[in-house]
């Protein structure tokens, strides 16, 4: 029933266009279309499979060349790591710091400089002291029992 | 011919037999199979390929823009029919690719064109390729042009419906509407080239 609805629509509607542009129009323009070159379905079908074909081997060759990228993704990250491990930092500071000439230092600057670094070397020189003292402390708690020992 | 060559011969032979007789559902769970792939597309492209290019063809007009999309359309048959889930049927997949396919090569068209020219100079009756044509009546030439200037899917689904004759549903299937809105677009069309025609 539906389909019988549907076959019918569908003559009412080409009936419609028909009589709005002439059912030879029409079929002349669909003449027109279904013009082809001689033997061009037999050959589009042979294109279609060496075209197939072709952009399948190219496939491969993609496929290769995803795990090429990979490979290639991990060789540059081993080589930035290695590079940062190996070859020595390039510090601008030092490169600048030949540039600067010492007579354009403000004194006032140099003084700064040197009192900072002064406690700084205070501070480590109390600390080796400490250090020294501790262990010679603790070396001649060891010989003080070793002279026990003997005795 | 040697004797292997003979055997290949009759083994293909045989094979394309054997698919001719199958359905497109059928087909499509060879083409699944890696040793039958060849030749269950071989058999769905001879099953097809005509109405597909006459399709692109009252589309695109000129037979080397239809042939170069029609390669289109197989080509990513080839690439996605593994993934076919036949929930539709395969002519309306197939269509469907196809729809897509000329819209983006039209859109392209559409582009290259603006490039090369202002909206004013685009000539219809030239694209419409029909005035050189000495048997081609005036209506002819005219209902052309018409056809030329309804917008793409107003144009599809006219072409869908009165030469390929298929019903609403596979229309709105193929297009991505609504039945609605298949019948919307075709009685839009034909409206629409009423009007044209009416201006010439």
């Amino acid at each position: 029933m539906q389909q019988e609805h549907n076959d019918n629509t569908l003559l009412d509607e080409k009936a419609l266009a028909n009589s709005l542009f002439s059912e030879a129009a029409l079929s002349a323009f669909e003449a027109k279309q279904s013009q082809v070159p001689n033997d061009y379905f037999e050959h589009f079908e042979n294109q279609i499979m060496l075209e197939v074909k072709k952009r399948g081997s190219s496939a491969f060759i993609l496929n290769i060349s995803k795990f090429g990228k990979i490979a290639i993704a991990a060789s540059l990250l081993t080589i930035a790591t290695t590079a940062y491990f190996f070859i020595p930092s390039y510090n601008k500071a030092d490169d600048i710091a030949l540039n600067i000439n010492l007579q354009d230092i403000p004194t006032a600057e140099i003084d700064e400089y040197v009192n900072s670094n002064e406690i700084v070397a205070e501070i480590d020189w109390q600390e080796e002291i400490n250090n020294e003292s501790s262990s010679l402390e603790k070396l001649n708690s060891h010989l003080f029992k070793d002279s026990n020992n003997i005795q | 011919m040697n004797i292997k060559d003979k055997a290949l011969n009759l083994y293909g032979k045989q094979l394309s037999n054997f698919t001719s007789m199958l359905n497109d559902q059928e087909l499509i769970m060879q083409f699944k199979q890696p040793q039958l792939k060849e030749a269950a597309f071989t058999q769905l492209l001879k099953r097809h390929q005509q109405k597909i290019y006459y399709q692109i063809k009252r589309m695109v007009a000129e037979h080397a823009d239809a042939d170069d999309v029609a390669q289109q359309v197989w080509i990513k048959v080839w690439n996605k029919l593994d993934g076919f889930k036949m929930e539709s049927e395969f002519s309306t997949w197939l269509f469907r690719v196809a729809y897509n396919e000329t819209l983006n090569f039209l859109e392209k068209q559409k582009k290259q064109s603006a490039h090369n020219l202002s909206e004013d100079n685009i000539d219809y009756e030239n694209a419409a390729g029909n005035s050189n044509d000495p048997k081609a009546t005036q209506i002819q030439i005219a209902l052309e042009q018409a056809i030329q200037q309804l917008p793409e899917k107003q144009r599809f689904v006219f072409m869908l419906r009165y030469y390929e004759e298929l019903n609403y549903e596979k229309i709105a299937a193929i297009t991505g509407t609504t039945v609605g809105g298949a019948k919307a677009n075709f009685h839009q069309a034909l409206k629409k080239m009423e009007e044209i025609l009416k201006k010439d």
